[in-house]
């Protein structure tokens, strides 16, 4: 195990940082989208608005 | 950090804080593989030099957007879109080696499936190495050598150690240039390989390895090269190179790499009744 981590260690730590820079656009991204949004509130009595052109 | 990346708040029960806590480290673990991986193959090759200059810029466009530097910000925008068309361009070698090596079956039909075939090459190898004549022979897998047997002169006969050597008998026609071998077949002799861009490769090979090195590159076969000037023995796979092999470690190594025996096919009622009859003592 502990070989696992000491191969190419820079190359995982760099991959890691990159990883989480990565998930959190893409999440902040989905986040402003307002489909997106409107999907993950779930059921409610107001409907939820969407911007329209 | 925490809280923005879990977003725990909208947790009701601990099942839900289960869920919102592994879901992102699942999702980053997954991106990670992925990056790890794309990091782990352009190392080694004239990426990596590139792949530095965007790392540093892709941080300093992360720190102009959380400083709210909004005009720096504009322009890292407009060079990220036109970065994208130059990445392409200037990587379609290395992608297209990429995206052959993740399309690769690991089915393994059409390889050595008789030992003679080895022993021959074996011999023919260590003769050409004992009089320092330069040879090449590419060995097929999976990915077809079609595009490189056409450069050269079409053989389809059987293998033997006398062919190759006479193949690769300095002042004849098909002698600069490569032997391709499907299955237990010489297909073609006399083809071009293409050089490897790799600039690790040691000034010390000639073009001869360089393009043994390019070609398992590209794809999944298997080179086996003499040396001209000294008469090493190298076999290269997935370019990487291993030098200084004898007659064993050569049949050793193409052993392990190529030869699937032939398996006897044996009918669904042979199978079931050898399994029966198992049973029974």
């Amino acid at each position: 195990m502990s070989d696992w981590f000491s191969k190419n260690f820079w190359l995982k730590l760099v991959a890691l940082l990159l990883a989480i820079i990565v998930w959190s656009y893409a999440r902040q991204d989905l986040k402003n989208n307002p489909g997106y949004k409107a999907e993950k509130s779930g059921y409610s009595e107001t409907p939820t608005v969407i911007p329209q052109k | 950090m925490f809280e923005e990346i879990f977003d725990l708040s909208q947790a009701k029960t601990p099942t839900d804080l289960v869920v919102k806590v592994w879901k992102p480290l699942i999702e980053i673990g997954i991106i990670w593989y992925i990056i790890y991986k794309l990091l782990e193959f352009i190392k080694g090759t004239r990426a990596v030099q590139v792949l530095r200059g965007i790392i540093i810029i892709a941080v300093i466009f992360f720190l102009t957007q959380q400083l709210r530097f909004d005009v720096i910000n504009w322009i890292f925008t407009k060079l990220f879109a036109l970065s994208v068309i130059a990445f392409l361009i200037v990587f379609q070698p290395e992608m297209r080696s990429g995206l052959a090596r993740i399309g690769r079956e690991k089915v393994f039909g059409n390889i050595i499936t008789e030992e003679r075939t080895i022993d021959e090459i074996a011999k023919s190898v260590s003769i050409l190495a004992r009089k320092k004549i330069g040879a090449i022979i590419a060995i097929q897998r999976e990915v077809n050598l079609e595009p490189y047997t056409e450069s050269g002169v079409q053989l389809d006969s059987v293998i033997t150690s006398e062919l190759l050597n006479t193949i690769f008998m300095p002042n004849t026609p098909l002698h600069d240039g490569g032997v391709i071998v499907h299955g237990d077949r010489v297909v073609a002799a006399g083809c071009l390989f293409p050089l490897s861009q790799n600039p690790d490769i040691s000034k010390l090979l000639g073009t001869r390895h360089r393009a043994a090195i390019g070609l398992t590159e590209e794809t999944d076969s298997v080179c086996v090269v003499v040396s001209e000037e000294t008469g090493i023995i190298s076999i290269v796979n997935a370019g990487k190179l291993t030098r200084d092999l004898d007659r064993d470690r050569l049949i050793n190594h193409l052993r392990s790499l190529l030869y699937r025996p032939k398996k006897e096919k044996k009918s669904h009622v042979k199978l079931s009744m050898d399994r029966f009859f198992r049973k029974k003592t």
